[in-house]
């Protein structure tokens, strides 16, 4: 167990860490607004509109995340001649996967909204955009928490899936000191209980978000 | 005649009580012989030496040396795929009793595990880049990334030689598939393993010189001195009669059990 006592082991952790966290912090960034702009094209009445949506949609939910790395990675320098750094790879492609499942949160947390509320708001004079912004989406964001909250927490686990298209965040950091130590046991276990603090850290901020967004509807006491 | 042996790695259980414990464990000859199986690790990702074969399960030049030496042994052999950073671990573990992975000695290896008196091929370190790069060596590619798999000496051969921009990938087919996307301007990797790949088509050329002479061995867990022994007379024998050199020259086309001239 010592060797997570050393202070270069403990360096890469670290720097590891950062790279997950960063990771994590942009897909769910890329997601959210991917996911928002797609789940408002997938309830639109134009079609060509719909139709890129659900494409995308379909496409990024029914292929596994590593394929999607790997491709991103390794085929399209090939075939556009376009190549990006890993870790910018990485996060437009974790922000397109987790863009897909987000907008299917953000469609069913909105239409979870009583039609009411939007039929009063285009009475009252509003506009479609302002409906959807003042109205429906702040009403919106309450319902889709726990989900979104979930989606966090999943992209930092799936983030370790980066590790596969070289970016050094922690899962490749471990495996690289294990290859140098031989001390999968202790490396492995300090690598779980990182990604296990950080989603429990995300879990209680998401906790606390929630309560306050739930003020409105506490009843006095 | 011990009784107390707790080696069943397959069962999880075991395995998972055998990952839990730290202590260097010894698989001697008489308790593998016991057990009836030698379990031979290997990356499965090293053609000629170890890929998939069509099959299933693993074939090539590393799975050839492996099934020779469990035929002198008296024992039947599992050829097992493991990824290769994770070998040497699996040895102290006792999960594998023996791995014939084209690994290199190393100081820090050798404190770890037990290597074979003698190598059982003799290769070199080389660079490779793609068909048309004007490469002409480590020195030309000079703040370039170069690719080398996790784990592997070729990543300290180049740290060693003052090269800093490295990548690295899990094993050679991510290697030479970064190469032609060009992600890497050059990978670093056993001369035979690159050889082998442009004969089955991949596009690019060695560049350079070898850089350096490497030896790969057969390695098992400490304090085994009846395996080592008796793997020890069974690689001299297969070399000796010649099993060795037939074995180089179906996989690789060279006879590679010898030092090269």
């Amino acid at each position: 167990m010592d060797v997570l006592l050393n202070p270069d082991v403990l360096n890469s952790l670290w720097l590891g860490t950062r790279m997950t966290l960063a990771l994590t912090l942009l897909a769910s960034l890329g997601g959210l607004v991917l996911g928002l702009l797609a789940a408002i094209a997938k309830s639109s009445r134009v079609v060509v509109l719909r139709l890129l949506a659900v494409t995308y949609i379909e496409v990024f939910r029914g292929t596994p995340l590593l394929v999607q790395l790997f491709f991103f990675y390794f085929a399209l320098p090939q075939l556009t001649g376009v190549v990006l750094p890993a870790f910018t790879t990485a996060a437009i492609g974790l922000s397109l996967f987790a863009g897909a499942y987000t907008a299917e949160i953000v469609r069913g947390s909105l239409n979870a909204v009583t039609a009411g509320q939007r039929e009063a708001a285009t009475a009252l004079g509003l506009k479609p955009l302002q409906v959807l912004v003042e109205v429906q989406l702040p009403q919106a964001t309450r319902i889709a928490l726990p989900a979104l909250g979930n989606q966090f927490i999943g992209l930092l686990k799936d983030s370790s899936l980066a590790s596969v298209i070289t970016v050094t965040e922690l899962l490749l950091s471990t495996r690289g000191l294990v290859s140098v130590t031989y001390q999968p046991v202790a490396l492995y276990a300090a690598t779980g209980l990182i990604y296990f603090l950080l989603s429990n850290a995300a879990s209680r901020i998401f906790a606390v978000l929630e309560h306050r967004l739930n003020r409105p509807y506490r009843s006095a006491t | 005649m011990s009784t107390t042996s707790k080696l069943k790695p397959f069962g999880p259980l075991s395995m998972a009580f055998l990952l839990t414990a730290s202590l260097a464990h010894a698989t001697d000859l008489a308790q593998i012989k016991q057990k009836g199986t030698l379990t031979v690790a290997m990356s499965g990702e090293y053609p000629p030496f170890s890929q998939p074969s069509l099959k299933g399960g693993l074939e090539g030049f590393d799975v050839d040396v492996a099934n020779e030496l469990g035929k002198r042994l008296g024992i039947k052999v599992n050829v097992v795929k493991t990824e290769f950073p994770s070998i040497i671990a699996g040895l102290q573990a006792g999960i594998f009793d023996v791995a014939v992975a084209s690994q290199s000695k190393t100081p820090e290896r050798a404190k770890a595990v037990d290597f074979s008196t003698e190598p059982y091929y003799y290769d070199g370190v080389q660079l490779f880049a793609p068909v048309g790069s004007k490469a002409t060596g480590l020195v030309s590619l000079k703040g370039q990334p170069v690719g080398v798999a996790l784990g592997t000496i070729f990543e300290k051969a180049l740290k060693d030689k003052g090269h800093d921009k490295i990548v690295s990938y899990s094993g050679e087919q991510e290697g030479f598939l970064a190469l032609s996307a060009g992600r890497v301007q050059a990978f670093l990797t056993e001369k035979s393993v690159g050889a082998v790949a442009i004969q089955k088509g991949i596009k690019m050329k060695p560049i350079g010189p070898v850089l350096l002479s490497d030896e790969t061995y057969v390695t098992f867990a400490k304090n085994s001195p009846t395996l080592a022994r008796a793997l020890n007379k069974a690689l001299s024998d297969m070399r000796a009669d010649g099993t060795l050199k037939k074995i180089s020259q179906k996989w690789v086309g060279l006879d590679l059990s010898v030092p090269a001239k």
